[in-house]
């Protein structure tokens, strides 16, 4: 009986070999390789967000690139921008150069970027086209265009006037028309009316014909549908400087 | 007598069979831990090349033709965290007349590729598609015309 007894108790022996096995395989292997493989799935998801992001804040990156005549042979660079997100400037391109910077162009702001020698020759025509490369890859052109040298004076494409209207409604149910005017003190007069819209309207008064100077900008609402009178919600005088500062002038109004 | 005698086969037994199993049973551990980690290895080799694929960012910059030296140069920019290998690939009525491989960009750098239209040189108003090919197979391209 105590022969059986010792027999029986071995009996055990190799089962309990064979689990200490599977369960030493399974946390010097098994659970190894998982947790290894469960980090590299965490960085790649990490990655993926991060990439996600990157890629709408260069969704969202909107510059406005302009580019006028400093001193007798420099073209200055301004960058506005019309984004929530800070903007690093890569490159400035005038024609087949690249100029490397580094310039941050906070949210909503404008800067310099800067002031860069170009090869003008007197009785040469010369045409300058600039533009500039975001940290993310964008690439924004210089918003008038071309700049012109004739020889002996800069021209430009484009002078003209952006007004942007951001409403958030009011009136009859929300709706209403803008007119927007702009005047100069001698020939320019040009008044433009949204249909009716709910939101955010913009009107572009190209100015080229009659040249920098200044001029006023005023904007009326007509709230409801067909009845109610124009009423002036805001007026500016702005100035184009152009060749000395930006061939197109931006109005904001709410 | 014949009965303590009786116990020692079981002992020898209980012996051998815990040999074999220590035997099979470490080389199957062995063979386990092996193949977990080139199973791991290999996982994580393949995220990380996935992931370097999906990292890869980079845009056609600027294009210009010189009709003097017959070369068209395309600026390619490298915006992305890790450094592309690419292939520039120009195409004029959807054949593929000339191409530029193997232009190594580093990470947030601009290359320029230079390629060569002697033997084929591109006229003006002729409208070229670039495109360019990374090894990671991400593509980016643009239009442009000969001025």
């Amino acid at each position: 009986m105590r022969i059986r007894r010792i027999m029986y108790r071995r009996k055990g022996v190799s089962t309990i070999l064979g689990t200490l096995i599977f369960i030493g395989i399974l946390f010097s292997a098994v659970i190894p390789m998982m947790l290894t493989m469960k980090q590299a799935d965490i960085i790649m998801e990490r990655e993926k967000l991060d990439l996600q992001r990157a890629d709408d804040e260069r969704s969202r990156e909107v510059l406005d690139v302009y580019a006028y005549p400093k001193g007798s042979d420099h073209l200055e660079v301004l960058v506005e921008s019309r984004c929530e997100v800070p903007a690093t400037i890569a490159h400035i391109w005038i024609n087949n150069t690249m100029h490397e910077t580094s310039v941050v162009v906070d949210a909503m702001d404008e800067t310099v970027v800067g002031n860069y020698s170009v090869n003008l020759s007197p009785g040469v025509n010369s045409t300058f086209r600039v533009k500039a490369t975001t940290s993310r890859g964008n690439v924004f052109e210089n918003l008038a265009g071309d700049i012109k040298y004739d020889g002996s004076d800069w021209e430009t494409e484009t002078l003209g006037i952006y007004v942007v209207i951001d409403s958030e409604g009011g009136g009859f149910w929300g709706f209403g028309r803008y007119r927007c005017t702009v005047t100069n003190s001698t020939t320019y007069y040009k008044q433009e009316e949204s249909s009716i819209t709910f939101g955010s309207c913009s009107f572009f008064f190209d100015v080229t014909a009659c040249g920098s100077g200044d001029f006023h900008v005023e904007v009326e609402k007509k709230s409801g549908w067909f009845w109610g009178s124009w009423n002036t919600v805001y007026e500016e005088d702005v100035e184009i400087t152009w060749p000395n500062g930006a061939p197109v002038i931006w109005v904001f109004t709410t | 007598m014949s009965v303590k005698r009786r116990a020692l086969s079981p002992v020898i037994a209980t012996v051998i069979l815990s040999g074999v199993v220590l035997a099979v049973g470490g080389a199957i551990w062995s063979y386990s831990l092996g193949a977990a980690t080139v199973t791991a290895d290999s996982y994580i080799s393949d995220t990380m090349a996935l992931l370097y694929e999906l990292q890869e960012r980079f845009d056609v910059e600027h294009i210009v033709y010189d009709s003097t030296n017959l070369s068209l140069k395309v600026w390619v920019y490298n915006y992305g965290e890790v450094n592309v290998t690419v292939d520039v690939y120009v195409t004029l009525n959807a054949t593929v007349v000339e191409s530029s491989d193997n232009h190594l960009i580093p990470a947030y750098n601009t290359t320029k590729v230079k390629i060569d239209f002697s033997a084929n040189p591109l006229q003006s108003q002729d409208q070229v598609a670039v495109k360019v090919y990374s090894r990671r197979q991400n593509v980016a391209y643009q239009t442009y015309y000969v001025p």
